[in-house]
């Protein structure tokens, strides 16, 4: 039972921060849920320790009886979900420091708020990892969703994170709904939603709809990370505070869909198409982010799509059938992606958060040492350079890649470039040159305190060591051990630092214009910009269409056809009532009423004289009238007893 | 159908209650109507939590607290009064709700005249609800149907905004000319009960031992229909809502949308299933196809509307389409999946109705551009609207989650099409609540008039919390209401439809 402590620590600390929050102050409330992350990393290291004896499963209560099959509440610590949850909480609480750092200059206005989102954030990421079925990976998935668009809006009277936050919660909307789908279609093949009762009848099951179950499961694992063609909301997000950025890019949320094909990766398995359709979109999203990133200037768009395409690498990853690369990349790329961002929300923060756009930075490193340091190992680690950790679990791929098929090993090589090219031309940017910065502000930058440095400097060694865990990795979660291919490390080695060669040829020593390179291949770039313009198509074509075409369906539709016909019978029915009423009531009945209107009146003139006044008349009249009542009376009961 | 005489008359008294406290509004003076109609709806919700507890759950398919008064001898009318499973969780809903609407209006500072009649008006209405989900005699039912709509009408009239005549004989016209065809239906059924059996009958537990040629089935289940469809409302029907709920006063628009549309709904499921088997499960795929429509045309209606009322009228009209698709997919999850959404949707329309309220109490205006960016003044309100909007989407954890997600895995068990059409009609109706909540309360940099807002306290945040605390109930503890209407979900199936 230890094991729930791991997600109660979060939830307590939203809880806490949630109701409490503007009492105990934001500094407090940040400490709470950073305490929150630390005790939750220190159980879910203790879990590591136990599910590497034997896995454990934990049944918390039953939620509803469906026939058959009983929904509940329950968590399985297996060595794949609890390491996982290790990284995640690892990298969390980190995040969280710095984010105490990041807020300061906004304390005072509820950032107890963001404390709690964060908090929550971490919550269903862990209910995602942990969960030991699938109902409760979807109570994660949607989770994750809500803390997300509270945190991307963070900012809720920027219209440009609004739209972002709205964008990003719609785009997973349908992923989510694609994957509940996949839910039920599971759920009708096995009976069961619980994984390890799934995985016990994989292997018995023959059924064709497994094919469409997975593909719908996958469905939901594009959306949330961010791959073709659910891929749009990814860079928006980074309207986010940067600390959210991280977060969402390192080891919660987008790591989510990756995550989720690999805990069901016995069931990806046995449908091998599905396998053929993950790996052809994870390819694609690799290069497609790439080419993007190489052509943005964004300080943390380009970051933003380098995940893109690093998750598009898992995903060819899972799609050729390496699980536990895949899932060793995740964890890499977990520590110094989380590094490269909370470097940009260094460099962010030391210009106030103002300035965003890489072009207005330069020569930064002899004010941040220590950022410019991070950045470099992040960038070092992310181009796949020799012993950083980024290496050894990328190479693995490239390999497995090329196992698989010669196309997929070039794709994965030309990535490998084109990471390297881009992410080294954000570091030199921003990092050397001149000064760029000069034009907008007048002080210099400087380092920032302990707070923000000491998660960098932490996730910085992680970055570099831990690619030395691959063998123990492997070993935990029972995928199998590769050597590394010399002749594949060497090329993608080398082709990472061809790219790294470019970037400072170009934007240090400037061999070649940027700008002149720029404008000559301007269409190109500009298409690489617009993400081969899909994100146009999306905003002005699907969204404003369906706004447009509601619009005009609510006033043809409810307006003019149901609202007018109503209106019409009933203006009908009241011209038709007023006809009816001058044809009838006034010149029939009225003429009837006023003619015996006009006789009564006549006739009681006439009956008026039988009131002549006299005492015995009207006794007389009386006597007639009882003898005429109790005639009627006597005749009728004569009738009622015949 | 097994009845269960009860020891003390729980529910007459229910329907009493609130009546005599109306009385007693009447009769003492304007200033104690609030504090008589809050006591009196308390103490009835109270009754309904006593009753809630004495029920006994392992029989939810028979009807207890039974009474049983004649009233005419001749034509076999009786007063019969009882809960089963299914108006159970409805008369719960009815109490509930009707506490929490007149409890709002205390604070309602749209409420300043005539007070007496307003609070005489709500508390009759939830006397005659009561009535309406616990009568099992079809002119008991019916007097109780009919009835509903007079203090509602005057609600609209009397209480109402600009339009308010307009609409209130809108609704009065729809709603009373359909339901002739009600009354059609239960005489022909009587008759049919005096051809078959020798004499009159309109007790529920007599009727649903009849069985008709077929034709004959399918036109009394469409004379039921034809009420029962304009009252809750299905598409194209559906137009008197909108207007309806445009020009109600708030406590009017949370009855009106958390219960009366509940009647059709649950009428639909008592009578036209109950009454009508086989012509139900002939005419199944008619009206899956309307509940589809209803669900997919209305949420794409809801997105375009600046009135925040009509707003959330439409989607009421979509997450109605959600019940009726369940539940004629004629199988186990979609009659609970419609049966809870009944509940779920109380819940959550009710609550975006006062929020609704709450906004024209402080802008006087409907107009759901003019609160842009106010999270920043009034975030307890946001978080309230937050909750109740992410519940009526669908997010796990909110009331309707269950709802939806039953109502596709039931659909999943005739085709794959047909559940991507409900799925379709989720996804929309995740558009338009993000779209709501986003131009209610985020963006607008500048200080507006918003400045002076206070945030949301006293009874009003009391009032929400009635109907916020439900709703996450439903969402993590599915099995507490569930375990209510299950065994009437049970035998209609087994019993009634024979299907399983």
């Amino acid at each position: 039972m230890e094991g729930i402590f791991v997600l109660l620590m979060p939830l307590l600390a939203f809880l806490i921060v949630a109701f409490f929050g503007r009492r105990i102050g934001d500094l407090t409330s940040g400490i709470v849920v950073v305490l929150g992350g630390a005790f939750s990393f220190v159980f879910s290291l203790y879990m590591v320790f136990k599910s590497l004896h034997s896995p454990v499963q934990i049944k918390l209560y039953e939620f509803l009886p469906l026939e058959g099959y009983t929904l509940t509440v329950g968590f399985y610590f297996d060595p794949l979900s609890s390491i996982t949850a290790a990284v995640v909480t690892f990298v969390a609480t980190l995040i969280f420091v710095y984010s105490i750092g990041y807020m300061h200059n906004e304390f005072g206005k509820w950032v107890y708020k963001f404390y709690a989102y964060l908090s929550l954030f971490l919550f269903a990421m862990l209910l995602i990892v942990l969960s030991d079925n699938l109902l409760g990976i979807f109570f994660g998935w949607e989770g994750v969703g809500l803390a997300s668009y509270l945190l991307i809006g963070y900012y809720h009277n920027q219209k440009k994170a609004t739209n972002a936050s709205l964008e990003a919660f719609v785009m997973n909307r349908i992923g989510d709904w694609l994957f509940i789908f996949g839910i039920i279609a599971t759920f009708l093949i096995f009976k069961t939603l619980d994984i390890v009762e799934i995985f016990e009848r994989v292997p018995t099951t023959e059924s064709a709809l497994i094919g469409l179950a997975t593909l719908l499961l996958f469905g939901g694992a594009v959306g949330k990370s961010g791959q073709l063609p659910l891929h749009t909301w990814l860079p928006n997000a980074m309207a986010g505070p940067t600390p959210v950025s991280a977060l969402l890019h390192a080891a919660t949320m987008v790591a989510a869909g990756v995550y989720m094909v690999a805990r069901l990766y016995p069931l990806f398995e046995s449908a091998p198409q599905t396998l053929k359709v993950v790996a052809v979109i994870g390819g694609l999203t690799a290069l497609f982010a790439a080419l993007a990133a190489t052509s943005h200037t964004d300080m943390k768009k380009i970051i933003a799509f380098s995940t893109m395409s690093q998750l598009g690498y898992m995903f060819l990853a899972l799609g050729v059938g390496d699980m536990g690369g895949a899932m060793f990349h995740l964890t890499t790329h977990a520590f110094f992606k989380a590094l490269l961002f909370l470097a940009a929300g260094s460099v962010i923060t030391a210009f106030h958060h103002r300035l965003y756009d890489i072009y207005n930075f330069g020569g930064l490193k002899k004010y941040m040492p220590i950022t410019y340091a991070s950045f470099t190992v992040g960038a070092l680690a992310l181009a796949g350079i020799f012993p950083l950790s980024g290496f050894w679990s990328k190479d693995r791929l490239i390999g497995s890649y090329y196992e698989a098929s010669f196309v997929w090993g070039l794709l994965g090589t030309v990535v490998a470039f084109l990471t390297a090219y881009y992410i080294f031309r954000e570091g030199f940017v921003v990092f050397h040159g001149e000064e760029r910065y000069r034009r907008f502000s007048e002080h210099e930058p400087h380092e920032m305190g302990a707070v923000m440095t000491v998660p960098m400097v932490v996730l910085g060694v992680m970055a570099v060591v831990a690619g030395f865990f691959e063998g123990w990795y492997m070993h935990a979660i029972g995928g199998e051990h590769k050597e590394i291919h010399l002749n594949i490390a060497v090329t993608s080695v080398s082709v990472g630092l061809v790219g790294i060669l470019i970037a400072y040829l170009v934007f240090v020593r400037r061999l070649l214009s940027p700008e002149g390179a720029y404008s000559a291949l301007k269409p190109i770039a500009q298409t690489f910009r617009e993400q081969f313009f899909t994100e146009k198509l999306y905003h002005r074509g699907l969204a404003k269409g369906y706004m447009l075409l509601s619009r005009a369906t609510y006033f043809v539709g409810d307006r003019f056809l149901i609202d007018g016909s109503i209106n019409l019978s009933y203006r009908g029915f009241f011209r038709m009532a007023k006809d009816v009423w001058k044809a009838f009531d006034i010149k029939s009945i009225d003429i009837f009423i006023h003619w015996l209107a006009t006789t009564s009146f006549r006739s009681g003139r006439l009956l008026g004289n039988l009131q002549t006044g006299l005492l015995n008349n009207y006794v007389l009249f009386l006597l007639i009238g009882i003898i005429i009542i109790l005639g009627i009376m006597l005749y009728a009961l004569d009738r009622v007893k015949g | 159908m097994e009845v269960v005489r009860g020891d003390f008359p729980f529910v007459s008294l229910s329907i009493i209650l609130p009546a005599v406290s109306a009385l007693l509004v009447v009769l003492l003076r304007e200033r104690y109507a609030k504090a008589i109609s809050v006591v009196g709806a308390g103490i009835t919700f109270l009754l309904s939590l006593v009753v809630l507890y004495l029920f006994d759950y392992s029989r939810s398919s028979s009807v207890q607290f039974y009474e049983e008064y004649s009233i005419l001898k001749e034509f076999n009318v009786k007063l019969a009064l009882g809960l089963d499973g299914l108006s159970l969780i409805m008369y719960f809903l009815t109490t509930l709700v009707s506490l929490v609407a007149i409890l709002w209006s205390v604070r309602d500072k749209q409420i300043s005249t005539r007070l007496k009649e307003y609070y005489v008006a709500f508390l009759l209405s939830e006397s005659f609800l009561v009535g309406v989900f616990a009568s099992f005699d079809l002119i008991v039912f019916y007097v109780f149907y009919e009835l509903t709509l007079i203090p509602m009408l005057f609600a609209i009239g009397i209480w109402g905004y600009k339009l308010r005549l307009y609409s209130a004989y809108k609704f009065f016209i729809y709603i009373f000319v359909s339901s002739l065809f009600l009354l059609l239906g239960i005489a022909s059924v009587s008759a049919q009960h005096y051809f078959q059996k020798g004499s009159f009958s309109f007790s529920y537990f007599d009727l649903l031992k009849l069985s008709y040629p077929e034709g004959l089935g399918i036109f009394f289940f469409l004379l039921f229909f034809i009420a029962f469809a304009v009252k809750t409302p299905l598409v194209p029907f559906h137009t008197w809502l909108p207007d309806a709920h445009g020009e109600a006063p708030t406590a009017g628009s949370v009855i009106l949308a958390a219960i009366l549309l509940k009647m059709g709904t649950y009428a639909l499921l008592r009578f036209n299933v109950g009454l009508f088997p086989e012509a139900t499960i002939k005419l199944m795929p008619f009206m899956v196809a309307i509940g589809i429509i209803t669900i997919i045309y209305a949420s794409w209606m809801t997105i375009v509307q600046n009135n925040v009322k009509r707003f959330v009228a439409y989607s009421s009209v979509s997450h109605m389409g959600f019940i009726v698709t369940a539940m004629f997919l004629l199988n186990h999850e979609g009659l609970r999946a419609s049966v809870i959404e009944m509940f779920a949707h109380g819940m959550t329309s009710a609550s975006l109705f006062m929020m609704a309220g709450f906004i024209y109490n402080r802008l006087h205006t409907f107009n759901m551009n003019s609160l842009r960016g106010s999270v920043k003044f009034m975030p307890l309100f946001a978080v309230i609207v937050a909750i109740t909007a992410f519940a009526a989407m669908g997010l796990p954890g909110g009331s309707s989650f269950w709802g939806k997600f039953l109502t596709i895995l039931s659909a999943r068990e005739y085709s794959y099409t047909l559940a991507l059409l409900v799925l379709v009609g989720g996804f929309f109706s995740a558009a338009y609540v993000l779209y709501m909540l986003k131009t209610l309360f985020l963006d607008v940099k500048e200080e507006s008039i918003l400045i002076h807002f206070k945030d949301i306290r006293g009874v009003m945040l009391v009032s929400f919390l009635f109907l916020i605390v439900p709703i996450l109930l439903i969402g993590f503890f599915p099995h507490l209401f569930f375990s209510m209407f299950d065994g009437s979900i049970g035998y209609i199936l087994r019993h009634i439809l024979r299907l399983e």
